[in-house]
């Protein structure tokens, strides 16, 4: 694998609020290579979200305090107005509801006309016609005439999902971040455009940071996998070794908590919530709710180490020796 | 563009519809209100044959179905709202002479309460949760519960009295001849007297502030709310990350949509300001609808009182229905469902 593509080192999101300061990500660092497909999974409110909109640095439209030690994006830094500039050239992201990610006042047409303007400036309109048309049957996108006239509402979801990552590739950046695409969709859709996703991204040779709650949909199509839970990334690692053997009770907990082929019922997931942001457990986030939690957990914070003898597997547990329960990975 | 038409022509329709139903409530309610407006008109000495006679001249001997059919065949045939008995003159032609001058009134204040509110709330959302934003909402909030009359005196006294920039109250007069359409400001220009206009303007320039300034301060708070609601949507952060300019983000992409709930309370504000006139006209002496209307009213005039409630209506309706017809231009979604 080539060079990072993108890397945060340290970083730290809090959010200010009514009733004080969400501390939403304490310190987290993530890396993506040249070419890799990186999956980020957790359950809802997590901080996958948060971390992806910093990536793409469009928190300032957030009561957000970001405080980034390291941010880069191919190598350059993502501070600043100049920062910003860094990013649009080259980051992409795809949204998760097609339904509010197009201007519902505006045209096809106009939306994408105002990103070509700014990617090239003063062109012929058959130029921008032309990569408008190129840009939707890449997506293999029916009638792309007709879609360009059009206003979002007169298009179904899978289509306008279609229209974003259209858009999303009409610049021509190293990285994708796509956050959760294919959530708002049914299921026969979802599978059309993780495909979708996944060509295009592998034909164009790009960076892809896909945000999923679907496991099968992860493991399908990433390399490496972060895991996060309450703003922390738990374990890391290989997406097949994860799925493989995971090592962390939430990583346990999350692969058990996905329905199985072979039957044996839905389980019952992981009991309780996402600790309160406002004022998180003072030891590892997860032990209220881990199964193996002893005392060491409550009081003092577990570190994100590597595993001896492992490729790039990180996790963050005090109590990994804790004999494993055996991990049934029948999923597809 | 077609869905566009159907939906105007809908709108137009119910409209027509609505001022049919309101004079002929009004008509019939008129008619309710307690003591005869002839014999007060004539006052008690008036013989019973003279009172008949006025009686039987003002249609109001026959049945309510009879005059109403009368008197909206006249409106609609000749634009006859039939006679005042306050002015003793035909009711059109009273509302020929005040109207104009309050429509003028109204429109300029429409143009103020557009023009900064929309102003003012942008920079408000823009520069959101710095002090500018701070200093704005906090002016707006106290535009926004002042009356009207509080402003219109504290203008008069400053920049009137004190620095003599405007004129006290009052507007410039014109001599018959030169009076063409009763709106000072077009008839100034169609003399071509550029100097009249200029004074014409000022003239109404204290009223209009104060009429629109409660309206501005209200239009600019609704604005900066539907502007700030919409900085958050995942449509402008996918905008922003695609690459659209800064510029065309503001002031397309967020304004857009942004306009949608302004424009909808920007209609309600001006179509109220010709109701909420009367102070602004008795305080800064301008003899308009306003006050004529309230005049009619407080003397119970028949026919008076019907021309006015039904020119509020008018008035209310079409604009409303260009409000709409703003809305439909902005929101294809609207267009589009009421084109089913």
């Amino acid at each position: 694998m080539g060079q990072n593509v993108l890397e945060i080192n340290d970083l730290s999101v809090k959010y200010k609020v009514y009733e004080g300061v969400l501390d939403v990500i304490p310190d987290l660092s993530l890396y993506v290579q040249e070419g890799e497909r990186v999956g980020l999974v957790g359950e809802t409110g997590s901080g996958k979200t948060t971390v992806l909109k910093a990536s793409a640095a469009i928190l300032g439209n957030t009561p957000a305090i970001v405080n980034k030690k390291e941010l880069k994006v191919c190598g350059l830094s993502i501070d600043g107005i100049r920062g910003k500039k860094n990013v649009r050239k080259n980051v992409s992201m795809i949204f998760q509801d097609p339904s509010t990610s197009l201007n519902p006042t505006l045209k096809i047409q106009t939306q994408m006309l105002d990103i070509l303007k700014s990617q090239f400036p003063k062109k012929s309109k058959g130029f921008y016609h032309e990569m408008m048309m190129r840009a939707l049957k890449s997506v293999s996108m029916p009638a792309p005439e007709r879609v360009l006239d059009s206003y979002p509402i007169q298009l179904s979801g899978g289509m306008r999902q279609r229209v974003c990552i259209s858009m999303a590739l009409m610049k021509n950046t190293k990285i994708i971040i796509a956050d959760e695409p294919t959530t708002a969709l049914d299921v026969t859709i979802e599978e059309q455009i993780l495909e979708l996703i996944d060509d295009l991204v592998k034909k164009e040779k790009k960076s892809l940071i896909l945000v999923s709650h679907a496991l099968g949909t992860v493991r399908k199509i990433t390399d490496r996998l972060y895991v996060m839970y309450a703003g922390q990334i738990v374990e890391s690692g290989l997406t097949k070794d994860i799925f493989d053997n995971p090592h962390h009770p939430y990583t346990i907990g999350l692969i058990d908590a996905t329905p199985k082929l072979t039957g044996n019922g839905i389980a019952d997931g992981i009991a309780g919530d996402i600790p309160s942001y406002l004022n998180p457990p003072k030891g590892c986030r997860f032990a209220p709710r881990c199964p193996r939690a002893t005392q060491i957990c409550r009081e003092q914070a577990p570190v994100l180490e590597k595993m001896e003898g492992s490729v790039d597997r990180f996790v963050s547990c005090h109590n990994l020796e804790v004999s494993e329960k055996p991990v049934v990975s029948s999923l597809t | 563009m077609k869905e566009g038409l159907i939906y105007v022509f809908k709108r137009f329709i119910h409209i027509l519809i609505i001022l049919l139903v309101l004079s002929f409530i009004v008509f019939s309610f008129i008619r309710l209100i307690p003591g005869d407006p002839v014999k007060s008109t004539l006052g008690p000495l008036a013989s019973e044959e003279s009172v008949n006679r006025m009686t039987h001249e003002l249609y109001l001997d026959r049945p309510l179905v009879v005059q109403y059919g009368h008197w909206l065949k006249n409106v609609v045939t000749q634009g006859d709202f039939g006679k005042s008995l306050l002015t003793s003159r035909p009711v059109s032609l009273d509302i020929k002479e005040y109207l104009p001058r309050s429509l003028e009134l109204c429109f300029l204040s429409a143009l103020m309460i557009l023009v900064f509110g929309v102003l003012f709330g942008t920079i408000s959302a823009v520069f959101r949760n710095t002090w500018i934003d701070n200093v704005i909402r906090f002016l707006t909030y106290l535009g926004v519960v002042t009356p009207p009359y509080a402003f219109g005196v504290l203008f008069l006294l400053i920049f009137s009295y004190l620095l003599k920039w405007f004129p006290i109250g009052g507007l410039p007069r014109f001599s018959p001849e030169n009076v063409r359409t009763g709106m000072l400001s077009i008839d100034a220009l169609l003399m071509g007297n550029f100097s009249l206009f200029i004074k014409v303007l000022q003239s109404y320039f204290l009223p209009c502030l104060s009429l629109a300034i409660g309206s501005i301060a209200y239009q600019a708070r609704i604005h900066r709310s539907a502007m700030v609601e919409n900085v958050n949507a995942d449509f402008i952060a996918f905008a922003e990350v695609a690459g659209v300019s800064k510029s065309k983000l503001i002031f397309k992409h967020l304004m857009k949509p942004s306009f949608i709930p302004t424009l909808t309370v920007y209609g309600l504000q001006v179509a109220s300001l010709l109701g909420n006139a009367f102070i602004i006209e008795s305080m800064f002496r301008i003899n308009g609808f306003s006050q004529y209307s309230l005049n009619v009213i407080l003397n119970k005039d028949p026919y008076g009182i019907v021309a006015v409630t039904f020119i509020f209506g008018v008035i209310f309706a079409v604009v409303n229905l260009c409000i709409d017809i703003g809305v439909v231009a902005l929101d294809p979604r609207i267009r589009l469902k009421g084109a089913e």
